[in-house]
């Protein structure tokens, strides 16, 4: 009988731990295109890259539109995995112009995450998906 | 053999740029590339205002079948074939500007050497030591200046009788007469820098094994002091 009540409580916790990191990852993409603080959603080596990369696209004075988006397809034990979709964003120069880099437009990636959903790490591999 | 590589964290801006796990590889040595590729597109539209010209063509249409007749009209440029024209240009066409760069730098190898060399006897002490020329790599890249630094942060010993050891230098004897061998691995780091913004430090860590070191580990020989 025990048992009978822990196995829904523990998809429960399964289901709201992919629910929460698919809350993380969505606001990532939206704060990230519009280059706000990051704070609230990153920490570790994935602030830090990211911090970077916000420095590097405002030395090429570049404009990002469009948003990416995360598809988490599994998440438990501070690990996710899943589709980044950036088919989407685009970036302009300070003309105008549209660059179009050279990337799969979906491809999977790997996060790892601490118990406030805080994602310390992004990898994103040339796999599509 | 396996080696320990981690990729550096990556995060959207440069997953959307396709900057996410440029070129490595690790062997016996580090060999890092810093990519950029951009694509410029730019779609050129015929002005609105479109200038016109004087145009002959002959009455059946064409410019290279000749009729009794031609006929000369005021069209707009590009809107047809005239005769004395060039073949027709688009008025409307897409430029791609493909910029492809890198940077690729080598890290350079581990070295391992011991002291004395040649027989090793039993318990005698031996002095190994890995040597790895911390790099660095400057040139240009899309026009800016990038550089790639290489710095070796651990180093690990491997010996064949089981010792390991986690410095540069290292003293030990063995204690079995047979070929033994001894190899040490060096963890670097690698850093870039591009277009002078700060050091982005630890995009890649990675461990490079040295040379492997045959050792003839051989009994002691027998002294036998002869007293008159």
């Amino acid at each position: 009988m025990r048992w009978l009540i822990l196995i829904p409580l523990l998809v429960g916790c399964t289901g709201s731990e992919l629910q929460q990191i698919q809350n993380s990852l969505t606001n990532y993409a939206k704060l990230s295109a519009r280059l706000a603080p990051l704070d609230s959603v990153l920490g570790g080596a994935a602030l830090a890259s990211a911090q970077q990369s916000y420095q590097l696209i405002e030395s090429l004075q570049l404009t990002q539109q469009g948003l990416a988006s995360f598809e988490v397809e599994t998440a438990e034990q501070g690990r996710a995995r899943g589709c980044l979709d950036v088919g989407e964003v685009k970036f302009r120069n300070q003309k105008g112009e549209l660059i179009a880099p050279d990337r799969p437009a979906r491809s999977i990636f790997s996060a790892t995450y601490d118990s406030s959903f805080l994602i310390t790490e992004l990898r994103v591999s040339e796999e599509p998906c | 053999m396996s080696l320990q590589v981690f990729m550096a964290s990556c995060d959207l801006i440069a997953a959307s740029l396709g900057a996410c796990g440029c070129a490595i590889s690790v062997n016996s040595e580090v060999e890092y590339r810093i990519c950029a590729e951009q694509k410029l597109s730019v779609e050129q539209v015929a002005p609105k205002d479109k200038p016109r010209k004087w145009c002959k063509y002959y009455s059946n249409g064409t410019i290279d079948v000749p009729t009794p007749l031609f006929i000369e009209a005021y069209v707009y440029v590009g809107s047809r074939l005239c005769i004395g024209d060039k073949p027709a240009n688009n008025t409307s066409r897409s430029i791609d500007d493909e910029l492809r760069d890198q940077l690729a730098a080598r890290s350079g190898f581990a070295i391992a050497s011991w002291l004395p060399g040649g027989e090793l006897e039993i318990d005698e002490t031996a002095q190994f030591e890995v040597v790895f020329a911390n790099k660095v790599v400057a040139a240009e890249l899309l026009g800016r200046e990038a550089t790639i630094r290489f710095t070796a942060t651990r180093f690990r010993w491997v010996f064949s009788d089981g010792e390991r050891a986690f410095s540069a230098f290292h003293q030990k004897a063995f204690e079995n007469a047979e070929n033994q061998t001894a190899q040490a691995f060096v963890g670097i780091r690698v850093d870039y820098r591009f277009s002078g913004q700060p050091w982005v430090v630890g995009v890649l860590e990675a461990e490079i094994p040295s040379n492997l070191l045959l050792l003839n580990v051989v009994e002691k020989p027998r002294r036998t002091l002869l007293v008159g």
